[in-house]
């Protein structure tokens, strides 16, 4: 499974890096924020996107309604992964096109069962 | 353990608490709550500002030594291999998710934003805002401070 996380922070890419490679993925590329995950995606198309909302040049919203109008995008599944919790933030993301929504901090196994709901674990 | 200040939308126990639950899943460390708060030698300040009906600031301090052990931890890396951007990167990244999880706890139906994290050296101006909520922490013997800041 090829997998893209979008973060503005390298610890935080880092983090979700090393929890992939605990479940198993090691086909992992990062980008910054949406914009640059736009830019990846010229080159190469993932299985799933875990990607932050608040973000600098382009944030989770726009990068995830920007995929969601594209039917090469289709395949890719969207893990929203952000500290923000609020119920219109979730709306929000769901309603961008989101696939599933979880609050930082994260466990590994959180982002295992959010997979395992996206049909990828 | 808590400083005695104006009654807040978030106390001091819920963002011990929040501070508590984020360091622990984190770094995978126990932040003890500490009695006093000593002035930080050589700090290293995160901030990042809630805004909406209810306006704040939440700004963490620690020293750049307590910083740099604590980005290390963070990233599986020895101090000697953080690149230059990786110690302000994991304090903001830990002030987004403790400022994250106090916005969570606003019965303000999602009209809040959360700003990006803003990491200096020292501590930033923050107008108009006072001081409601502080605690402070021992992380191995050094101390990490918490202060919330609001805006009427």
């Amino acid at each position: 499974m090829q997998v893209l996380i979008v973060d503005d922070s390298r610890a935080m890419r880092m983090i979700l890096k090393k929890m992939m490679g605990e479940l198993g993925h090691k086909d992992i590329d990062e980008a910054e924020h949406g914009q640059a995950a736009l830019d990846h995606l010229e080159e190469k198309m993932p299985d799933v996107a875990l990607v932050d909302w608040n973000m600098p040049v382009m944030g989770g919203e726009e990068f995830i309604s920007t995929i969601r109008g594209r039917r090469d995008c289709d395949q890719i599944k969207v893990l929203v992964v952000t500290s923000e919790s609020n119920p219109r933030v979730v709306y929000q993301a769901l309603k961008a096109g989101a696939d599933e929504y979880a609050m930082k901090p994260l466990t590994t196994e959180v982002i295992g069962d959010k997979l395992g709901m996206l049909g990828l674990a | 353990m808590f400083t005695d200040k104006k009654t807040s939308v978030v106390d001091e126990a819920a963002l011990s608490e929040i501070v508590t639950f984020v360091w622990q899943t984190l770094v995978g460390t126990d932040a003890e709550p500490a009695a006093t708060s000593a002035p930080i030698d050589d700090p290293r300040i995160a901030t990042i500002s809630i805004g909406g009906p209810w306006t704040a600031a939440l700004v963490v301090t620690v020293s750049a030594e307590l910083a740099r052990s604590y980005a290390a931890t963070l990233l599986g890396l020895e101090v000697a291999e953080l690149e230059a951007d990786d110690v302000a990167d994991a304090l903001g990244e830990l002030a987004n998710v403790v400022g994250g999880n106090v916005k969570g706890m606003l019965d303000d139906d999602g009209a809040s934003t959360l700003t990006l994290p803003i990491v200096s050296p020292s501590t930033p101006s923050i107008t108009g805002g006072q001081l409601t909520v502080s605690c402070t922490f021992d992380i191995e013997g050094q101390p990490m401070s918490w202060e919330l800041y609001e805006r009427p």
